[in-house]
């Protein structure tokens, strides 16, 4: 008998129940990492080794040498590059706010606290939110250009679907977070659903659904810049025609203007973030 | 808006005076056989409870932890359901209410929060102003757009609680006891004819406790409102109620001054809860 069971008032069916739990999760850890060793042994063994060309390779100073032909980059792209950019940015922003706007009802549909349509509705925005994420924005910009033809406009749906599934999710879980006081408070004072919603919910989610947004915003002018490969538009376009150009030095211009907007979009968004959320 | 000199002269005008006398004769509200079980739960919280509450009557409900004070006050306003019995407020039977007569009815009824239940990213004022959302147009209530004679009283509400220069603050920048001043103004702006109060000093120091339930009896009494109050400290409630309702496991186990209730009396009403309902 231990010193905890011998305890006068102590309750040793509660404490056998209490090291059974403790057991249980020990066991579930140990079960969880060895499968992931398991897994990534066997990813190596059977898709690295043998799916690796290591003979075309080569030695390193073959590698040094490939690399070394993106440098220096090509600066006569440059005056080029304005229009395909403010391109980009577009599509983020507007694709990011058609996203938001599709995510809403997901949300709530999603939100395990409120499933306004019940259990088919639940799993059908549930269902929505895992298809969203699960599908590569490439993917979608490949749909889109062959439903709508090539161009922004494909973009822009692309990236509202691929958008739909992180943003819809993090709104539902904020949903089911909510302090449920101040709508009690409403409630009891007999205010309508309406005004409930409208003064005790969404002030509770507007920072969350704020910073997701912009979050998201970040990510899709991150996205935009490379949904131009299969011709939706924007820098990738620009970026596509350089690379079969055998132009590595325009390459490394198109990747750098990428990445200047990525960074200033990153900046713009911090700030936001640290005003409005 | 608003000068802090403009502040100074203005002063809250209570939405009701005291009623004449034959109307004290007339209970405000009569609660009835009235039992709450939680969906799941093995047994009733409130087993039969009924009283009377004349108007402006101050009374304290006192009882230890899961004697199912808060669940009384939250049936009187029908924020949980009871499962039998009967609660009417002056001639409205609030048990047979649905929808828009529930909504009604509950103006009526303000109520005060143990941890304020306030917007905590609105100012103090727009908090206050809410009070009496449900009775503006709907389209009013949803763009926050108040009359300025509304704004002019709910800010002499909060001048007369000690925040009148607090009222453009954001509520999450307040402490314990300006929040719980806020939660009193919001309830009486409703000018309602009964408060609901649960507990609402049990998260307040003791020093700031006492102001805070002098303020609501001084103020419920010149509203001329009648109040419920739930009070966890037996010393807070001998103080400032005459009448007290103790509750022990759901049953009302005394119901008169408290001056009835001695040492004893009071050691049985906190001492024989029965623990698993805690």
């Amino acid at each position: 008998m231990s010193a905890a069971q011998a305890m006068p008032g102590s309750n040793p069916a509660a404490l056998a129940r209490w090291r059974q739990a403790r057991r249980r999760g020990h066991m579930a850890v140990l079960a969880v990492t060895s499968l992931l060793l398991a897994l990534s042994v066997w990813a190596v063994q059977g898709s690295v080794i043998p799916g690796t060309d290591w003979r075309r390779m080569g030695g390193f100073a073959e590698v040094v040498t490939g690399f070394g032909r993106f440098l220096p980059p090509d600066p006569t792209l440059l005056p080029t590059l304005f229009e395909p950019a403010v391109q980009t940015i577009l599509i983020a922003i507007i694709g990011t706010l058609l996203g938001a706007v599709m995510s809403l009802p997901v949300a709530v549909l999603g939100a395990a606290n409120l499933r306004p349509l019940g259990m088919p509705g639940y799993l059908l925005a549930r269902g929505l939110m895992t298809m969203s994420r699960s599908i590569h924005e490439i993917v979608w910009a490949l749909i889109f250009v062959s439903a709508v033809g090539l161009g922004a406009f494909a973009g822009i749906l692309a990236l509202a679907c691929r958008s739909v599934g992180f943003v819809s999710k993090l709104l539902a879980e904020a949903i089911e977070r909510i302090d449920m006081r101040p709508v009690e408070a409403m409630k009891a004072q007999g205010a309508r659903p309406l005004d409930m919603v409208r003064h005790a919910i969404v002030p509770q989610l507007l920072p969350i659904g704020l910073g997701t947004l912009i979050f998201e915003w970040d990510i899709n002018v991150n996205r935009a810049a490379v949904l131009g490969l299969v011709g939706a538009g924007g820098l990738g376009l620009t970026f596509h025609n350089q690379l079969i150009a055998s132009n590595y030095a325009g390459v490394t211009t198109v990747l750098l203007t990428i990445l200047a907007i990525i960074l200033v979009g990153e900046a713009i968004s911090v700030r936001l973030r640290r005003r409005l959320v | 808006m608003f000068e802090s000199s403009d502040m100074a002269q203005l002063r809250f005008v209570p939405a009701r005076h005291a009623a004449p006398a034959a109307a004290l004769a007339e209970p405000l509200l009569q609660v009835e056989n009235l039992r709450v079980r939680y969906p799941g739960a093995p047994e009733d919280v409130l087993r039969g409870v009924g009283f009377t509450l004349a108007p402006r009557e101050f009374v304290a409900v006192i009882g230890a932890s899961g004697s199912g004070k808060s669940t009384l006050l939250r049936a009187i306003n029908r924020l949980v359901e009871p499962s039998a019995g009967s609660v009417r407020l002056g001639d409205i039977e609030v048990t047979a209410l649905q929808g828009g007569a529930l909504r009604r009815c509950r103006r009526r009824m303000g109520m005060i929060f143990q941890e304020f239940n306030l917007i905590e990213r609105y100012r103090v004022l727009d908090n206050v102003l809410l009070g009496r959302v449900g009775s503006q147009q709907a389209l009013r209530a949803l763009f926050s757009i108040y009359p300025a004679t509304m704004i002019a009283e709910a800010a002499a509400l909060l001048n007369r609680v000690g925040l009148g220069a607090f009222l453009d603050q954001r509520v999450d920048a307040l402490s314990g006891g300006q929040r719980q001043r806020v939660g009193i103004c919001r309830a009486l702006f409703q000018a309602p004819e009964l408060l609901l109060v649960d507990e609402p000093t049990s998260s307040l120091d003791p020093r700031i406790a006492n102001d805070i339930m002098a303020q609501i009896r001084d103020l419920a009494q010149e509203s001329g409102v009648a109040a419920l109050c739930n009070i966890h400290d037996v010393a807070l409630a001998r103080q400032f109620a005459s009448r007290v309702i103790a509750l022990r496991d759901g049953i009302i186990v005394h119901d008169g001054p408290f001056d009835e209730l001695d040492e004893a009396a009071l050691g049985g009403i906190y001492a024989a809860t029965d623990r698993s309902r805690l």
